[in-house]
């Protein structure tokens, strides 16, 4: 599988996502959008509220958790962690849903990007997160961040 | 915080201020520790509680069965005490300060010879009615339990812990000391190691003008011609076909990945071609192709 990268928000952000996925032209939320010839995959970044450091993290994600679980469809949380990618600090939450009766895997990760949530969300057909688990850590993994860390937070330490 | 108790139960209820989440309960189950009571949750007039039994098959309080274990038994138990941290601190999110230590609610599987206790899904040290603080439960759950080993080692479980509370020794650090207490046999350390081991990637080339090898670990490396902007150089007596920065090697998540700079005469992986800025994995035994130049990669551990 090949791979490009993505400069990204006025080059404060670097992503690398297979070349299979094309950046989708049609998307009007705020933010970036790819999705496969397929349309089985896709991969969301957009910037989220304002004031999210990393002493907040934890609050932020379990806001988003509690929203997931009462507003999807078949919402399953599979796991939960904190990862620090290239000295930043993310939420990461894999879950399930159902949409129009097919099952999705996600990987939802959320970070701060000049004081505001950074969130990305992949997303692949719950029967394909077999072969799309190790692509997808590999994207998270490949994000690089070039903006100024706050100063109340350092990238150490999320309460 | 409020912590009641019967025989049967310890409930945990959660006040506005204690920093309870809906993720930290998730963690915690989805963290499977064997060291935590069985627990459930229930939800009243809007406020969390969690019921952990204590009334289980092969639960025993441990200040009842103290005296009839083994001075190895004794630092097995410590060691587990302490190997809960790690546990705990595993996922990013939960902290130690979760661990409730307080010695009454201490239980012994006598089964499974391991500690029970209590873990609490919260962002920071829970504020009790009694005043308590972590540490101070811990330094006194491991005083009692220290009290029941022999004279030497007794004092120095005791200090071993201090440490390790006031962050002077890590806990990594601490469980080695503690296994070196007992048998020193070698099985405690066995499950410590989930990380993944250390990588390198090696890049060996023999051709008849010479071998080239390169060890690619952390960094970004750059292969090419040029000296001064290159970490692994191709001098013109290799090939002429090189580009002066031909490729790059960055390590993500654990794996290589390979990067045409746009080159001249292209970078190959097992024989497909990279198209410029594009990137491919580099897996064990694969060809690297740099122009003309083979490279067989080898991923070591170190």
């Amino acid at each position: 599988m090949l791979y490009k990268k993505y400069m990204l928000y006025n080059d404060n952000m670097e992503i690398m996502l297979p070349s299979r996925l094309s950046m989708n032209d049609t998307y009007v939320t705020a933010g970036y959008n790819w999705i496969s010839d397929d349309r089985h995959v896709t991969v969301n970044v957009t910037k989220g509220a304002a004031g999210l450091n990393d002493s907040r993290l934890y609050q932020r994600l379990d806001k988003y958790y509690k929203q997931f679980n009462r507003n999807m469809s078949g919402f399953e949380c599979k796991k939960i962690l904190k990862r620090e990618i290239n000295r930043r600090n993310y939420g990461e939450m894999d879950y399930i849903c159902e949409v129009s009766g097919y099952r999705f895997f996600n990987v939802f990760m959320l970070g701060s990007l000049e004081q505001a949530e950074l969130i990305l969300n992949l997303q692949c057909m719950e029967s394909d997160s077999g072969e799309y688990g190790s692509i997808f850590a590999n994207i998270s993994a490949s994000v690089r961040l070039f903006d100024k860390i706050s100063d109340n937070g350092s990238s150490a330490d999320v309460s | 915080m409020l912590v009641r108790e019967n025989d049967r139960q310890i409930t945990f209820s959660f006040q506005k201020n204690d920093n309870y989440y809906e993720i930290g309960y998730k963690i915690l189950e989805q963290e499977k520790l064997v060291n935590i009571l069985p627990y459930v949750k229930k939800s009243i007039n809007g406020r969390v509680k969690l019921i952990f039994r204590i009334d289980g098959g092969g639960l025993v309080l441990l200040s009842e069965v103290l005296d009839k274990l083994s001075s190895n038994d004794i630092i097995d138990l410590l060691y587990e005490l302490i190997n809960i941290c790690e546990r705990v601190e595993d996922n990013g999110f939960l902290k130690r300060e979760c661990i409730w230590y307080r010695y009454g609610h201490i239980y012994y599987n006598i089964d499974t010879k391991q500690p029970m206790l209590a873990v609490l899904p919260v962002t920071c040290e829970p504020e009790c009615s009694d005043g308590s603080s972590w540490a101070r439960r811990l330094e006194e759950t491991v005083s009692k339990i220290s009290d029941f080993l022999p004279g030497q080692k007794a004092e120095q479980a005791k200090e071993i812990i201090a440490g390790f509370i006031t962050g002077n020794i890590t806990s990594g650090e601490a469980l080695e000391r503690i296994n070196r207490l007992g048998s020193g046999s070698s099985d405690l350390l066995a499950d410590k190691s989930k990380k993944p081991p250390q990588t390198a990637l090696r890049l060996f080339y023999a051709g008849k003008n010479g071998e080239l090898t390169f060890f690619v670990e952390d960094s970004d490396f750059v292969i090419g011609k040029d000296g001064h902007k290159a970490e692994g150089v191709i001098p013109d007596k290799f090939s002429g076909a090189v580009s002066r920065c031909h490729c790059v090697i960055s390590k993500l998540n654990g794996k290589y990945f390979v990067q045409d700079l746009d080159s001249t005469n292209h970078t190959f992986v097992n024989g497909e071609v990279i198209p410029p800025y594009e990137i491919a994995q580099i897996c064990h035994n694969d060809i690297l192709s740099v122009a003309d130049i083979e490279f067989r990669a080898n991923i070591m551990e170190i």
